[in-house]
């Protein structure tokens, strides 16, 4: 495919990887269903990309798509599902969603400015994946837990069950601040614990942000971070999460295992020689 | 334990990602950039799944509010 101006395209791009990689699957087809995905190769890099029509991913075209949010989630599961099949193929360097340029040239030119922040990110990715590991707090389920454990608020409940209802009412408030402290307390030391376990397993980690996340989500998220994890690790890393999961099950946790994923969290953001100014 | 949950988590987990992570470009060779607030987006791509309405609106149903109750 070498898509020019009078056909109205252009190229998407996905990610790059090495030249040398395995071929990409059969029939993998792009952001744009119409087109196929292809390697653009450069001496020693190749892109992932393939045709997208302007008419939807021109510059306007593109502003105006973000706000069908059924095409935005439906053209980034797209975007994902190419870069994950593509995974297996070698390592290689996710870009977020909507990188469009003119045509494979311009893929070529993206290549060759951006050389050396490739070929190192590469080298550095070679054997590694990511996973991500999050840890879910069934809030009441814990609260329950702690109340019916700990010395104080058992202390003050029982101490409540005699007063009269005017008094109970600040002390019930009292014995409530005391259990969200001691809650956010063992959520704490449960999370450093655990976290320190799973970061022995991995050679980077990344915390994930999830800014989707909002207050009274229940269960809440109390740990969402990224681990770059070696593949002879994972065994060790799946058997980790095995423990945590069990123990954490126990406790009111829920711990979920997702991945591989593309690294897209061990990436520079803006490589330094990615772009002209 | 899970990988790749399917559903609202897997959503969830992607557009952290994808939206907000990656190698993003810029410069003359760009044709086009989702050169946009993508995490604003990603809230709102969230926000309009249809999964996620309906489990909110089955938890405000359910009690939410009773569920939390213990720490209010």
């Amino acid at each position: 495919v070498r898509p020019g101006p009078q056909e109205r395209l252009a190229c998407y791009v996905y990610g790059v990887s090495t030249a040398d990689a395995a071929p990409l699957p059969e029939g993998l087809v792009g952001v744009d269903h119409k087109f196929p995905v292809t390697r653009v190769t450069d001496r020693g890099l190749s892109a992932i990309a393939s045709a997208v029509s302007l008419d939807d991913f021109g510059q306007e075209a593109l502003e105006a798509r973000l706000d069908d949010l059924a095409w935005v989630q439906a053209a980034a599961l797209a975007h994902d599902e190419v870069l994950r099949r593509a995974l297996p193929c070698g390592p290689l360097i996710p870009f977020r969603f909507g990188t469009v340029v003119h045509d494979e040239d311009a893929v070529r030119a993206l290549l060759d400015r951006g050389r050396a922040d490739f070929e190192q990110t590469l080298a550095r990715l070679a054997g590694h994946r990511e996973w991500g590991v999050k840890l879910l707090r069934h809030t009441d389920v814990v609260a329950e837990r702690i109340a019916a454990h700990s010395e104080q608020v058992r202390g003050l409940d029982s101490r409540l069950a005699a007063m009269s209802e005017g008094a109970a009412y600040f002390a019930r408030k009292r014995r409530d601040g005391v259990l969200r402290d001691e809650l956010e307390a063992f959520t704490a030391r449960q999370v450093d614990a655990w976290q320190g376990r799973l970061t022995a397993c991995a050679r980077v980690e990344a915390t994930v942000t999830t800014k989707a996340q909002r207050a009274g989500d229940a269960p809440e998220t109390v740990l969402n971070r990224a681990y770059l994890v070696a593949e002879a690790g994972e065994q060790q890393l799946h058997s980790v999460v095995e423990d945590i999961a069990a123990e954490a099950g126990d406790l009111g946790f829920e711990l979920v295992l997702t991945g591989p994923w593309p690294p897209y969290n061990f990436v520079d953001r803006a490589p330094t020689a990615g772009a002209a100014r | 334990v899970s990988t790749r949950l399917s559903g609202d988590v897997a959503l969830v987990d992607l557009l952290d990602r994808l939206l907000d992570r990656g190698v993003v470009l810029s410069g003359d060779i760009m044709l086009s950039v989702a050169d946009v607030d993508l995490v604003h987006l990603s809230l709102q791509v969230l926000l309009s799944s249809v999964e996620r309405v309906e489990q909110l609106s089955a938890e405000a149903e359910a009690g939410d509010v009773a569920r939390r109750e213990p720490l209010a």
